[in-house]
């Protein structure tokens, strides 16, 4: 009973944690690698990923799931003139 | 084998070059930049790297570095993408065809005009013959850094500076000196660079780089798949996707990378010097021997590249790279796909021969090279 209570406890916490960070698109995967690349040298973790919803408005992308302070994120990738596409604040993708 | 064509390619390649293409098949095997699962991630990780790298070395931005198959490609994309109708275009003497052509095929077309510019031994006087070209139609200046031939250089700076206060586009083909002098666009003033990746960046064949800040609003020759912005008909207006359609040469590139991971050791600067010192002996030699003929008055460190061309007295150059060939010794005659160059030198009807020193050379090599044109150049026939 235990293990099913901590398992459960331990997929909400994954989800809350991990599955629902923020989500920052952008326009090609060579632009992904180079914001992930900007953003640890600011000590924000992120991970670039495939996106896969909203195909028919963007087609094929890429995005960052963001672990960290999200505008400051956001600040950084525009101030290095890179394009953000759209701001994915629950997640989803 | 002594090896002296590097100007074609250079040979050997450092080991580490091999076994990063290898690496592309028994760990980077993925398509980078087109799927979502890890080993495509790792890949386009792979080959980011080696874009960030072309950048740092030559001054520019990540985005705006372009991997191409070759020099020729590079160069059709930049001056057909950047060319409007009726545009006016100046290029150097000593062009490769890989400028010439494409230029000339527009031309042919209608679809502009062009100019020939003579580089003169003073580089003030150079840009002064390129300034003296440009009209009210001119949008582009395409130049080779150096001579394929001669290795004969040219005032890029001076040429981009001038060219800057006209308003005009700067392209230099580098296909020579990339990774043999240091280029820096920004301080070079040069707007577009394209160069092989498989001369002087030890990168193996089927890789070159075309480098620019203006690829976004460049035409494109090329449409396909880019792995982004996919829902749309047109090409995106982003670098480097706008002109690097279809699946990139992954074991190209990563071979690439190692090979500019190469010239980042040893340094360029150190490398340019070596090369320099090895061609300066081959320029000297070669001068105080009777019947070969040189075709420049001189060989500078701050002129030329390693890359001499001669002839023998009589003897046509294919014969003399035949007989070289036969004693194991590898350099390269005729035109060089250079008949602009040629021209320019009145050898055109003989070609000549070539020898384009690397950084694997030495000059054990140098004395052997030397000593079997002396050898030949005895049996030049009596006059």
């Amino acid at each position: 009973m235990n293990i099913v209570i901590a398992y459960t406890a331990f997929l909400f916490l994954y989800g809350v944690t991990i599955l629902n960070r923020p989500i920052i698109r952008l326009t090609s995967v060579t632009y992904a690698v180079r914001a992930q690349k900007l953003l640890d040298q600011y000590g924000i973790r992120s991970y670039y990923l495939r996106l896969t919803r909203n195909l028919g408005n963007h087609g094929c992308g890429y995005g960052l799931k963001i672990h960290g302070d999200l505008q400051q994120a956001v600040s950084i990738i525009e101030s290095a003139g890179i394009q953000i596409v759209e701001v994915l604040e629950n997640g989803e993708y | 084998m002594i090896y002296f064509d590097n100007a074609a390619t250079s040979f050997p390649k450092p080991r580490r070059v091999a076994m990063a293409v290898q690496s592309a098949f028994d760990t980077y095997g993925a398509n980078p930049g087109r799927s979502g699962h890890k080993l495509s991630m790792r890949t386009a990780e792979k080959v980011y790297e080696a874009r960030e790298l072309a950048a740092e070395m030559f001054g520019a931005r990540v985005e705006d570095v372009v991997f191409t198959a070759n020099c020729s490609h590079a160069l059709n994309l930049a001056i057909k993408g950047i060319l409007r109708q009726k545009d006016h275009v100046i290029i150097s003497d000593l062009e490769h065809n890989s400028v010439f052509r494409p230029v000339h095929a527009l031309a042919e077309r209608g679809l502009i005009t062009y100019s020939v510019a003579k580089v003169h031994k003073n580089p003030a006087d150079t840009v002064a013959e390129f300034e003296s070209h440009i009209n009210e139609r001119t949008s582009l200046i395409a130049c080779t850094h150096g001579s394929n031939v001669f290795g004969i250089r040219l005032p890029v700076a001076g040429i981009g500076a001038m060219a800057r206060e006209h308003g005009v586009t700067l392209l230099v083909d580098c296909a020579q000196t990339a990774g043999v002098v240091d280029i820096n666009m920004e301080r070079d003033n040069i707007d577009i660079l394209c160069t092989a990746g498989h001369k002087s960046l030890y990168g193996p064949s089927g890789t070159g780089l075309m480098i620019t800040a203006l690829g976004e609003h460049m035409q494109t020759l090329m449409e396909g798949g880019t792995g982004s912005a996919s829902a749309d008909l047109m090409m995106p207006f982003i670098m480097p996707d706008r002109h690097e359609c279809g699946t990139v040469n992954t074991a190209g590139i990563l071979g690439l990378y190692a090979g500019m991971s190469f010239v980042r050791e040893k340094g360029i600067e150190n490398l340019f010097k070596k090369e320099m010192k090895l061609c300066g002996e081959i320029y000297r030699r070669l001068g105080l021997m009777n019947g070969v003929v040189l075709y420049t008055d001189d060989f500078t460190m701050e002129r030329h590249l390693p890359v001499i061309s001669f002839n023998i007295d009589g003897i046509p150059s294919e014969d003399v790279v035949a007989q070289l060939s036969d004693r194991g010794i590898a350099v390269r005659g005729g035109l060089h796909c250079s008949p602009l160059a040629h021209r320019k030198m009145n050898t055109i009807d003989t070609g000549t021969v070539r020898v384009s020193v690397g950084a694997m050379n030495n000059m054990e090599q140098v004395l052997g090279l030397c000593s079997a044109v002396k050898s030949i150049s005895k049996l030049r026939p009596a006059k």
